[in-house]
Formats: C-alpha cells, sequence, structure tokens
C-alpha cells in the first residue's frame, strides 16, 4: 500500500483521537498542542481533502452554531480504511524504532 | 454573536477573498476561520486577531491554489490532448498554418538575432557611459561640412592638461600594414595604440602586464589565432615580426576582442611606433578617445571646446575644425555620416528592414490562422455543440482554442527554428555577420522565442476562439447562418490585407529590378571592360619613374595602354573645391569638383574630346597648367568657348588653362549627379589602369605581378577590374533587391496558402450550391466563374488600396538614384495582374475539382 504522508498520518490521527468532535479547528488546536508548531488552515485542509479523496476519511456538514457566524462544520470521520491504515502505520513505525532503546539517539547529540 | 460592532465582525475583505479562494463549497471553511476569529478576539483581543485571520487565510490561500494549480495542470493535459488530435485530425490546415507561422517566425528569430548583435556592439565596456570619441566637422571651403574622426596627436595631451573631468585619454591609429615574413608578404589591419587602451576600454590580454604593455617602440601583441597563422604552434611572445619595413617584437597575447566591437582587430602595434621620428605636422588620421569622470557631463565638456580649440589651435583654424564628443555606444550605429571612419559601422536602417519584414510576413501567416480559424467552424460546429450542451462553459472552450493555437505556434517555432539553423549560413554571409543560434546557451534568444510563441498562439488564436466559442448549440443544426454577415466580411478584409501587403512587395520589388537592370545597361560613358586597376598603396611616384613603369609594361603584347588617375574611375567624382575665373569682365567663383588624371587619360577611356585636346605627352605645359572641362562645367560656368580661358583654384595653388572639353561621363554612381568637373594632369598618388586584350588574363595578370615585385619590392600587389569595382557600388542597392524579391516570393506564398485552405473549405460548403446549379445546367467554366469570382474582386480592392502604398514607398527608394527610371503604371500593372495569376491558380485547383464533381455525390447524402 501507499505510506501515507506525515501531515496526513498526523491528521488522520488527530481525526480519530477527536472522535465526534473532529472538525478543522479542533484538529488544527490539536495539531498545534502535541507538534509544537503553528499550523494554519489551509495546511490541513489539503490532507484532510487528499485522506478523503483516497477514502480514508469521509465527512458530513454538522449543526451550525453562533460561534461560527451561523456556518456549520465538516465533521470529519474514520473510515474502515482509515484504520486500516493507521495500523498499518503503527505497525511500520514500530518495526523502525524496535531495538532502538530508550535514549540511545539522545547520546549521539 | 455578542455585539454587533465592527470590532466583532471578521474582515470584511479578508472574507470575500476566501470566498473567491476556496469557491462555493466552503461554507465549513469560513466557518472554521470566522470560529478561530472569535476565539482570538476574546482571548486577546482585536489586533491579534485580525492579524491572526489574515495571516491563516493568505497562507491558506497559497496552499490551496498549490493544490488547484495541480488541478489546472491536469485541465491543461486535456486541451493538449484533443488540440492534438485535432490538428492530426485536420492535416491541410495544420500543414498550411503551421508552415506558414514557421516561415514567418523564421524571419523573426533571425531579425531579433541581427538586430540584437547590432544594439550590443561595445555595450560590454565596463566603462560604457564614460567614454566619449571625439570627432572632427571640418567645415570646407566651398561651405560643405565633412564630419570626421581624425585629430591630430597631440590633442589627447592638451585635453587631458585642459579638463580635469578627463579622467583618462587614448589615441588609436587603424591601419593597414605590410607584413613580409619569411618573404611572403601579407595584408594585416592593425591598430597602433597605447597602454591606457586596456584601462579605459574592457579588453583583456590573456598574457602580458596591461600596464606596461604597448609602451616601447615596436612591440606589439596579437591573438592566438594569428599568432597561429605566422609562427604556428609556438608560443608568440618573444617572437619578431617585420611590419612595414621595422622589426617589431610580440610582448603579449591579446584574448580575442569580441565580435561586437567596433575596434574588431587581432593586432595591436604600440602608438610610440608609430609617431616614431616623424614630425607632428608628418602625423596624420589619429583617433582620439576620452574617458570621462563618473560625475560629469559630456555636453558641458562639448560646449567648452571650441574655446579650447581657438586657445591650442588659433581663430582660424578652430572655425575650420570643429571637435565634438561623440559617445561610445553611438559610434557604431550612428556614425553613417562620418567619412572614412575605419570604425566597424553600420545603419540603423538595416535593422528596421529586416524587423518590419520580418514583422509582415508573419502578421501574413497570423491572419491566414485566424481566417481558417473562423472559417473552419463549419467543420466544428457540432463538436462546440456537444461541448456546450456537455456544459462547457464558454471560458473553457476559449481555453480550449487558445491552446489550439498555441500548440501550433509552438510547432510552428520549432520548425522556424531548424529552418533558421538552415538559412543561418546565408543570412550570415548576407549581412556579413558571424551570428549563431543556439538556444541553450542563449537564455535571450529562449525566453524571446518563449514568449514569441506564446504572444503569436494567443495574437493569433483571440479572435478565432472568440467567434467559435460564442456560437449556441442550436447553430450546430443551422449552420448557414456563419456564413454570411459580419464574419464573412472580416474574412475578406483579411485576404484583402494579405493581398495588399503581398503585392506592395511585389511591385516595390519589380521596380527596383528595372531600376537594377537600369543601372546596369546605362552607359557610363566610358569603357570600363577589360581594365585592371592597380592600386599603389605607398608612395607618390615621379615623373620619370612612371614612364619607365608604362614603357616595360607595354612590351607585354597583351597590354594595350596604361593610363592613371586619382581614384577608380567611375567611382569617385573628385574633390570639390571653389574655381575662380574672368567673366564679362568680373572675378567669378564657382564649385566644381577637381580631378586628376594621367597623359591620354580619355583616349584610354575611350571618352570623347569635343574640343580640344588630351593630355598631351607633347606639350609640355599639358602637365603643368592644362585644364580640361567637362560639359557640365562649360554650362555651369557660362563659357562660349571655354578654350583659352583662364581658371584659378586658390585653394590648391592651381592656375591653369582649358586645353580641352571632353563629353559628361558617369564618374560616380548613378546615385549622383554629374558634377561639373575640371581635369589635371595628375600629381598625386593613383591608381594605375590597364587596358589589357580580353585574352589571357590571368597570364597578364602574373605578368603584372611579376614586374610590381620589380618596381616596388615590399608591397603588396593588388589589383581589381575595374567593371567589377563600378558594381561594387550598387552592392547596398542589390542586397535590397535580393531580400525584396526573397522577400515578396515569401509573401506571396504564405498569402496563397491562406488563400488555397480558405478556398477547400468554401469549396466545401457550396458544394450543394454547385450540385444543383449544375444539375440546372451550368457548365464547368461557369462554375470556375462563379467560384473565383469573389477572390478575384477581393484581389482587385486589394491592388487598388496596395498601389498607392507601393508607389509612396519606391518613390523614397528611387530618390536615391539621381538617374532613374520612371514610376510606370506598367509595373503596378504588371505586380497586380501576377498577384492575381498566382491567386487564380491557387484557387483554381480546389475550383475546377468541385465544378467537375458529379452532383450525386454532393446531393445523395440527405
Amino acid at each position: 500500500m501507499n505510506l501515507l504522508g506525515r501531515a496526513e498520518e498526523l491528521v488522520l490521527l488527530a481525526v480519530w483521537k477527536l472522535g465526534d468532535d473532529a472538525y478543522c479547528v479542533p484538529i488544527k488546536k490539536h495539531l498545534v498542542k502535541t507538534t509544537g508548531k503553528d499550523w494554519v488552515f489551509g495546511a490541513v485542509y489539503a490532507p484532510l481533502e487528499r485522506l478523503e479523496k483516497k477514502g480514508l476519511l469521509q465527512s458530513s456538514l454538522g449543526d451550525p452554531t453562533p460561534e461560527r457566524g451561523g456556518k456549520r462544520k465538516r465533521i470529519y470521520k474514520l473510515t474502515k480504511a482509515g484504520v486500516k491504515a493507521l495500523i498499518e502505520v503503527k505497525k511500520v513505525e514500530k518495526a523502525m524504532w524496535d531495538n532502538i532503546s530508550e535514549g540511545v539517539l539522545e547520546k549521539l547529540l | 454573536m455578542k455585539n454587533k460592532n465592527k470590532k466583532s465582525s471578521v474582515p470584511g475583505l479578508a472574507k470575500w477573498l476566501l470566498g473567491k479562494v476556496t469557491g462555493g463549497i466552503s461554507e465549513s471553511k469560513i466557518g472554521d476561520f470566522e470560529e478561530e476569529y472569535f476565539e482570538v478576539l476574546n482571548e486577546k483581543g482585536y489586533l491579534s486577531a485580525r492579524f491572526n485571520y489574515w495571516k491563516q487565510l493568505l497562507k491558506t490561500i497559497f496552499i490551496l491554489k498549490l493544490v488547484s494549480l495541480f488541478r489546472g495542470v491536469e485541465m491543461l493535459k486535456n486541451y493538449i490532448k484533443v488540440s492534438c488530435r485535432n490538428l492530426v485530425k485536420y492535416k491541410v490546415f495544420s500543414m498550411i498554418n503551421i508552415s506558414g507561422l514557421a516561415v514567418g517566425m523564421t524571419g523573426c528569430i533571425l531579425a531579433f538575432i541581427f538586430v540584437r548583435h547590432e544594439l550590443s556592439y561595445d555595450r560590454f565596456h565596463k566603462n560604457l557611459n564614460q567614454i566619449y570619441r571625439i570627432t572632427r566637422d571640418w567645415v570646407r571651403n566651398s561651405g560643405d561640412v565633412w564630419r570626421t574622426t581624425s585629430s591630430g596627436h597631440r590633442l589627447a595631451q592638451y585635453l587631458s592638461e585642459d579638463f580635469p573631468e578627463i579622467k583618462n585619454t587614448v589615441r588609436l591609429a587603424p591601419r593597414s600594414v605590410t607584413i613580409n615574413h619569411k618573404n611572403i608578404l601579407f595584408r594585416e589591419k592593425v591598430l597602433y595604440t597605447e597602454p591606457s587602451f586596456f584601462e579605459i576600454f574592457s579588453f583583456s590580454l590573456e598574457a602580458g602586464d596591461r600596464k606596461t604593455i604597448l609602451k616601447e617602440p615596436f612591440t606589439g601583441i596579437i591573438t592566438r589565432d594569428l599568432g597561429a597563422k605566422y609562427f604556428g604552434k609556438a608560443d608568440p611572445v618573444g617572437r619578431v615580426l617585420s611590419i612595414s619595413g621595422k622589426d617589431y617584437r610580440i610582448t603579449g597575447i591579446l584574448d580575442d576582442m569580441p565580435e561586437n566591437t567596433h575596434l574588431k582587430k587581432s593586432l595591436l602595434l604600440s602608438f610610440s611606433s608609430f609617431v616614431y621620428g616623424q614630425k607632428d605636422e608628418e602625423i596624420a588620421s589619429v583617433y582620439t578617445y576620452i574617458q570621462l569622470r563618473k560625475d560629469s557631463s559630456s555636453e558641458e565638456l562639448d560646449s567648452k571646446l571650441h574655446d579650447f580649440s581657438v586657445r591650442h589651435f588659433g581663430e582660424k583654424v578652430a572655425s575650420r575644425y570643429k571637435y565634438h564628443l561623440q559617445a561610445l555606444k553611438d559610434i557604431h550605429l550612428g556614425s553613417t555620416d562620418i567619412m572614412l571612419d575605419k570604425a566597424i559601422t553600420s545603419d540603423i536602417k538595416y535593422s528596421y528592414t529586416y524587423s518590419l519584414i520580418a514583422i509582415f510576413i508573419l502578421v501574413i501567416a497570423g491572419t491566414n490562422f485566424v481566417n481558417l480559424s473562423t472559417a473552419r467552424v463549419s467543420c466544428r460546429i457540432k463538436e462546440i455543440g456537444v461541448r456546450k450542451v456537455a456544459g462547457a462553459k464558454r471560458i473553457q472552450l476559449i481555453r480550449q482554442f487558445i491552446s489550439e493555437s498555441v500548440i501550433i505556434s509552438s510547432a510552428a517555432t520549432s520548425t522556424a527554428l531548424i529552418i533558421a539553423l538552415l538559412v543561418l549560413p546565408s543570412f550570415n554571409s548576407y549581412t556579413d555577420k558571424n551570428l549563431e543560434i543556439n538556444i541553450i546557451s542563449d537564455p535571450g534568444l529562449l525566453i524571446f522565442l518563449l514568449s514569441f510563441t506564446i504572444f503569436v498562439g494567443f495574437a493569433a488564436g483571440m479572435y478565432p476562439a472568440y467567434v467559435t466559442s460564442s456560437f449556441s448549440p442550436l447553430d450546430s443544426i443551422k449552420t448557414k447562418r456563419i456564413f454570411s454577415g459580419k464574419g464573412a466580411f472580416i474574412r475578406r478584409s483579411i485576404i484583402v490585407f494579405q493581398f495588399v501587403l503581398s503585392i506592395v512587395f511585389i511591385t516595390v520589388t519589380l521596380i527596383i529590378m528595372g531600376q537594377m537592370d537600369f543601372v546596369k545597361k546605362r552607359k557610363l560613358g566610358f569603357d570600363s571592360e577589360n581594365v585592371i586597376v592597380v592600386d599603389s598603396m605607398k608612395d607618390r611616384y615621379s615623373h620619370q619613374r612612371l614612364n619607365m613603369i608604362r614603357s616595360e609594361l607595354l612590351k607585354n603584347p597583351d597590354i594595350i595602354d596604361i593610363s592613371g588617375s586619382f581614384s577608380f574611375p567611375g567611382t569617385y567624382a573628385g574633390i570639390s573645391e571653389i574655381f575662380r575665373y574672368t567673366y564679362d569682365n568680373d572675378e567669378v567663383s564657382v564649385k566644381m569638383n577637381l580631378y586628376m588624371g594621367y597623359y591620354d587619360f580619355f583616349k584610354f577611356y575611350n571618352i570623347e574630346v569635343i574640343e580640344g585636346r588630351d593630355f598631351s605627352r607633347e606639350i609640355p605645359t599639358d602637365s603643368t597648367e592644362g585644364l580640361i572641362l567637362n560639359e557640365t562645367a562649360v554650362k555651369k560656368m557660362g563659357l562660349k568657348s571655354p578654350l583659352g580661358t583662364i581658371i584659378r583654384c586658390p585653394n590648391r595653388e592651381i592656375q591653369g588653362k582649358v586645353i580641352g572639353v571632353v563629353s559628361d561621363f558617369h564618374h560616380s554612381s548613378l546615385h549622383k549627379k554629374i558634377s561639373p568637373t575640371v581635369y589635371k594632369y595628375f600629381n598625386l598618388k593613383f591608381y594605375y589602369s590597364v587596358k589589357v586584350r580580353g585574352r589571357d588574363i590571368p597570364g597578364t595578370i602574373r605578368f603584372l605581378e611579376d614586374k610590381w615585385k620589380e618596381f616596388a619590392p615590399g608591397e603588396i600587389f593588388q589589383c581589381s577590374f575595374l567593371d567589377e569595382n563600378i558594381a561594387k557600388q550598387y552592392r547596398e542597392d542589390m542586397k535590397t533587391e535580393r531580400i525584396l524579391s526573397f522577400s515578396s516570393v515569401l509573401a506571396i506564398f504564405i498569402a496563397c496558402l491562406g488563400l488555397f485552405g480558405l478556398s477547400l473549405f468554401t469549396g466545401e460548403t457550396r458544394k450543394k450550391e454547385i450540385g444543383i446549379r449544375k444539375i440546372l445546367g451550368a457548365s464547368g467554366i461557369e462554375l470556375v466563374g462563379i467560384l473565383s469570382s469573389v477572390v478575384i474582386r477581393l484581389v482587385i480592392t486589394a491592388n487598388i488600396i496596395a498601389w498607392p502604398i507601393a508607389y509612396f514607398l519606391i518613390k523614397i527608394w528611387l530618390e536615391s538614384f539621381a538617374y532613374r527610371i520612371n514610376i510606370d503604371i506598367w509595373f503596378f500593372i504588371m505586380g497586380g495582374i501576377l498577384a492575381l495569376l498566382i491567386a487564380a491558380v491557387t484557387i483554381s485547383v480546389q475550383t475546377i475539382k468541385a465544378a467537375n464533381n458529379n452532383p450525386v455525390n454532393s446531393l445523395r447524402n440527405e
């Protein structure tokens, strides 16, 4: 299978963690918090749309809320393929980091 | 929302922008932005909320646009695919367009590299804007002003002493020298100059010290290539060349000067050797260049030069010789009026002519494209209909058509590049240049080609795209409407326009050919055949010596006669001077030309002596005070009995008596009127004219050369045929004739290509009409008449428009000839008939085919 891109992986993971509240604003907030980097909406939209196109995510329009100026949210949800992709990523990740004990890399600095 | 004031709402402009960029489905995205905006607003306040919003927005737009760009590429791929299919499907159409445009573009490529090269002269010098050449306007007694560039060799020194704003000066003396290398003589163009040459100009040395090089007398530097000619593979530094009888030591190697400098030379010699052992007044024809300081103005210096001249040379000289500054960047293209300029100069009019011709031909080809594309709508109307029904927007159709025309123009550009590479050698020999086409190492050319391709694609594709995309799907059923009305009018106008251009080309070419024929056949009034002219480069020869040479040469039975003159007869009218004589007891002065000839000059050239006699050997005074006039001079002076009239020319200290009158002959090219001329027995440097029998000319030349070695050891034998020299004067005109006749063939060819394509389509659309006419009894000839009448009418209209334009243009050209043909109406009629015939032949293929078609075929399918 095609491996996910890094941004795709992070976004996909964020969507899963956020559960029912997975629309763009919290996703972005979550990413900012976990990566410590500044994210813009565009940088989230692009992977979201790509993931949706690949069939790893599906989206639906939620209810409008007043703090959004009456605009509806687009809420994302993982599909089965999305879950599989995450499992795959996790597996690869684990295989890659296997046998590397804690603190080894830091010693190299 | 908590409050409705301005601060609480999102920035309006930004919101609008976001909507534009993200398109219709972006409700949720706008929502995202607003949610965050209000959150930041509550936490950090108005300013940072706004700032954050804009930052988010701009970055998002950037990222999203990147994505949509890739989608655009997908679409473009589709356009290209469909375009290519169309090109293949309508092969004739594509061929006509591509070949026409390719020819036009070839012209443009060549014109581009030519003009770019012309404009690039001397632009590479670092001090470009500070370097000036000193020019000298010589106000002659006769009132003429001769613009020259020579100045005394002290001028540089005086200038730098007087004007602190002059940073540096350099003196140059371009000369032709004879090099004696291992007893073989070579002629070489050299430049005598001094070390500051390398400080002022940005030329570089491969070997040698720039500071000291060219300082010592009898040293020089040479380029590797020229060095190899004399010394083979050996290092030229330290070697010795014998130049004009002196030994010069080579002290350095000069890097090849760029092609685009007016000073291009391969051998530089030290200026100190040029002036060595000579008195000041013997040194003439030195060119002075100055380099100004960066902050000083050249106009200011120029205005001070008159006072400077008075200070150093006195009032009288200063009013006679006026010094001016000429900017380095103007030298190559701005020196056409300078006499005897040894710099490599050119006339800007060539750049204009070539560009104009190229653009005209390209316009003819481009309009072909427009015409054929709009005409072709009939074939594609179904395709357009289907596209529209399937939901294509108009802008998408326009994009489709534009990309088609850009593809055609790209194909044309690639073809043009190949053609340009093929014709480049002939173009180079035609323009006397060494131009190259190399797109890889030449970004300028690459950018030109790319932008030009796109420009031509757009310019030619715009109108057809507009027209073709304007039909509604319904039109694909009722096709009739398309071929009447405005579209047809525009197409016809385009044909007329193309033929106007072609006819102007043809007519102008015909008249130029007529004039050149006239020039060739015109009786010059003297014999120029079988005359060999030997150029004696160096000294003035004494009387006795000339006689000796003459009698020696006449021993050869193939040599009929020897004479001599001041210049090649037929190419130079002499020097204009003021002559004085007494007329009706009054002292009259008149401006005439002075020309020098040898004994029996007129007999030699078979020029009729009307009164009196030729310069005679028997009468000794002929050589001292004998003067001969031509008819024009007699007329101008108003003499009834010219013989014996005493004429003086105070300027030359000449006083003489008229001993003969000769009939007028063409002294110089037919561009100039025969001027009133006074002939005197010569006492200056001259050209030997040797009249030979027409047999064994190579042998005779060998004989002359052998004798030359005896008479003038150390001098190169240079000879040429007089009639060739006379013909050389029309070189420029021949060039004009050649390029125009070539261009008119191209112009009419491309115009006819378009006509041919158009007749294909009209033949197709009028198929049924022809079928019905045929059934009703029309004969083949009648049908051909009907089909071609439109085109014939158009070409005749074009003729009427073209004639005045051609007349006006050719009049300007012909006015440069003092002796010229009349602009005869027949030239125009001939040009018109020629165009008409070519047009008729072009469409005849199609019309005859259509007329002979069996009506069953054209009517059956409904």
